[in-house]
């Protein structure tokens, strides 16, 4: 495959660069009808999302006795889905850190859209902390300061070591993203009048482009990627260690760490499917983003899909070759207990379906693409469901038994997290360039053959 | 400051009136480009940058920092022991101590971009011309009002398809 967009494969480097320029800028100039589904979908989440923060509002003023949380089951579809959110994130991370890291160039052209996604993601994952503390105003109670009696937050607790992750994570991605657009805020600029030269003419932070501006750039950006690239193993480990420290049957296992870095990069990828498959044509960019990116995407998505299913296996597998009981039970429990029902959707989900996508067929339908991306989606919240809920309804002794089901309070306020997640979403990759102009200018050059310079 | 700013539709073109500006002595030649390109960086003498520096240190004190003060507020309270767990446990404090120093890195790395960006575009003002950050080349020669006629023909010979003086 040609790392080349294909609107300007054929074209001479010169034309081809302000053919990127043309076409991306005219994603910022929309057009009906495109304006129209765009911003109907926006005043959509908008409304879901208002919805949800109507019961966000009742749940503050009732208390959290409206949410399925009973003893023993104390943490639900809330810190679910905050794990799935933070998971989101990650394969933003990956797509424009991790592969502009290995010289993978296909993904140029999908980096700005996973990059947006990233910060929208852990935007939409730290709400649901703050939700699940029910007396949402007293969040600040995480950040370091001294409470009356002069004692401080316990950075032993591995909640502390979640909030400092996850707040890091959020700066510097919101960093890293700001940081490539920078040149494409220049650009905008340049071509635009009014207010939105005025915007964007504040955004681009004086750009000129000079030689040693892009030195400086390229040198702050390969570093942004590297320790990014290291966070984003670091936060998701992290956030799995807030199972794996307490000792609950079925949490308590050094797999823990890996196991959730790789389910949170096959969810990522997935989102990303969900996201572009329908989001190239509204932002009129399927030029750029191809069908040979999305077969990427999809490969990717098949070696994630393997990788976890190894992982439900040496949990299985250990679980019964340590010989713990307790361990066991817990294993027989997800299997054929109260949640056996989501826990086989989950293998089905997440280590069958997506064996689909071995056929390049399904790999270049973008039906099939965005059906299984959905599927995936669904997959990996319900393994997050069932690891949390599961574990803490069977633990040691029989008399703390229980179940939990979220009510539809809890339904609500994760749909409307949803709205709220492409909400924003779109708001963002709709108001900027969709496409790395510079990046994907760079990869033209950097393929152009040089015509007799003198050494 | 007194120069030339040719404008090139190529960068092949850039790279030869680089070559002649070198070949002619004049110092302090500021090249433009639509994208990063390392055969025009390296033409242009943008080599290197402070910005690896600048992260290593931050680095560096966003981790000590994290640890001295984590130590520091446990220390507050040194009869705070739970169930005979040791009062500074290393494993926790070093998560929180990797997590602060990959931020503090990176708010350096780009606190120090902005800087070196900033003082890179000093002497450029007036210079500017907004096809550079569309498809075009651009290069700015600093030079007395007497050669500005001489630099001008030498980059239109070079492939400029302008030049003006600045």
């Amino acid at each position: 495959m040609s790392d080349e967009p294909q609107a300007v494969r054929a074209l001479p480097v010169p034309a081809a660069m302000r053919r990127v320029t043309r076409d991306v800028l005219a994603t910022l100039e929309w057009r009906i009808p495109s304006w129209l589904a765009y911003w109907g979908a926006v005043g959509l989440c908008l409304f879901g999302w208002s919805i949800a923060a109507l019961v966000w509002a009742y749940q503050i003023y009732t208390g959290l006795h409206i949410t399925g949380l009973r003893h023993p089951v104390m943490w639900g579809a809330y810190i679910t889905s905050f794990v799935f959110w933070i998971g989101i994130a990650h394969s933003g991370t990956l797509i424009s850190a991790i592969l502009f890291l290995l010289r993978a160039h296909w993904r140029t052209t999908l980096a700005r859209a996973a990059e947006t996604m990233t910060i929208v993601a852990v935007m939409t994952a730290g709400i649901f902390p703050i939700l699940h503390l029910g007396r949402a105003w007293l969040f600040y109670w995480l950040v370091p300061y001294p409470n009356e009696r002069g004692l401080w937050v316990n950075f032993a607790s591995p909640l502390i070591w979640d909030a400092t992750a996850v707040g890091t994570y959020f700066v510097v991605s919101v960093l890293f993203w700001f940081l490539a657009l920078i040149p494409d805020f220049a650009v905008v600029r340049d071509h635009s009048r009014g207010w939105r030269r005025w915007i964007f003419e504040r955004l681009a932070l004086g750009w000129t482009g000079t030689a040693a501006e892009w030195r400086h750039f390229r040198t702050a950006y390969t570093l942004l990627a590297a320790l990014i690239a290291v966070l984003v193993v670091s936060v998701h480990s992290i956030v799995s260690w807030d199972f794996a420290v307490a000792v609950v049957p079925g949490w308590h296992s050094t797999i823990f760490a890996p196991y959730f870095v790789v389910g949170a990069i096959f969810s990522g990828l997935a989102m990303l499917l969900t996201l572009m498959v329908p989001g190239r044509f509204l932002l009129e960019i399927k030029d750029y983003v191809t069908i040979d990116h999305l077969e990427n995407v999809a490969k990717l998505l098949v070696a994630m899909s393997m990788l976890l299913t190894y992982s439900y296996g040496s949990e299985m597998f250990f679980a019964w070759y340590r010989g713990d009981p307790f361990e066991r039970a817990q294993w027989m429990y997800r299997a054929g207990g109260s949640y056996a029902g989501l826990f086989w959707l989950t293998l089905v989900c997440n280590s069958v379906a997506p064996l689909a996508f071995l056929s390049r067929r399904a790999r270049r339908n973008t039906t099939a693409l965005f059906a299984l991306s959905i599927v995936i989606n669904v997959g990996m919240w319900t393994e997050r469901f069932v690891i949390i809920v599961a574990s803490l309804a069977h633990e040691y002794d029989a008399y703390s038994w229980g179940a939990y089901r979220p009510t539809a309070f809890e339904w609500t306020i994760l749909v409307g997290s949803a709205a709220w997640f492409l909400f924003w979403f779109l708001l963002l990759i709709g108001h900027i360039p969709a496409v790395p102009m510079a990046e994907t200018k760079e990869r033209l050059l950097e393929t152009a053959p040089l015509e007799g310079v003198p050494a | 400051m007194t120069g030339v700013m040719a404008i090139f539709e190529r960068r092949d073109d850039l790279l030869a009136a680089i070559a002649e500006t070198n070949a002619r002595r004049v110092r302090g030649a500021t090249a433009f480009a639509p994208a990063f390109d390392e055969r025009v960086l390296q033409a242009a003498g943008a080599t290197t940058s402070p910005v690896a520096s600048w992260t290593l240190a931050g680095g560096i004190a966003g981790a000590s920092s994290a640890l001295a003060f984590t130590v520091w507020t446990i220390r507050q309270w040194p009869t705070l022991i739970v169930s005979g767990k040791p009062l500074i446990a290393w494993p926790p404090l070093l998560i929180i101590a990797f997590e602060l120093m990959i931020l503090v890195a990176a708010a350096a790395a780009m606190i120090a971009f902005l800087a070196a960006a900033r003082r890179a575009r000093r002497g450029t003002r007036g210079a500017y011309d907004p096809s550079l950050s569309d498809a075009r080349f651009g290069l700015l020669i600093p030079c007395g009002p007497a050669r500005v006629a001489e630099i001008g023909e030498a980059m239109t010979t070079c492939g400029a398809v302008t030049w003006r003086v600045v």
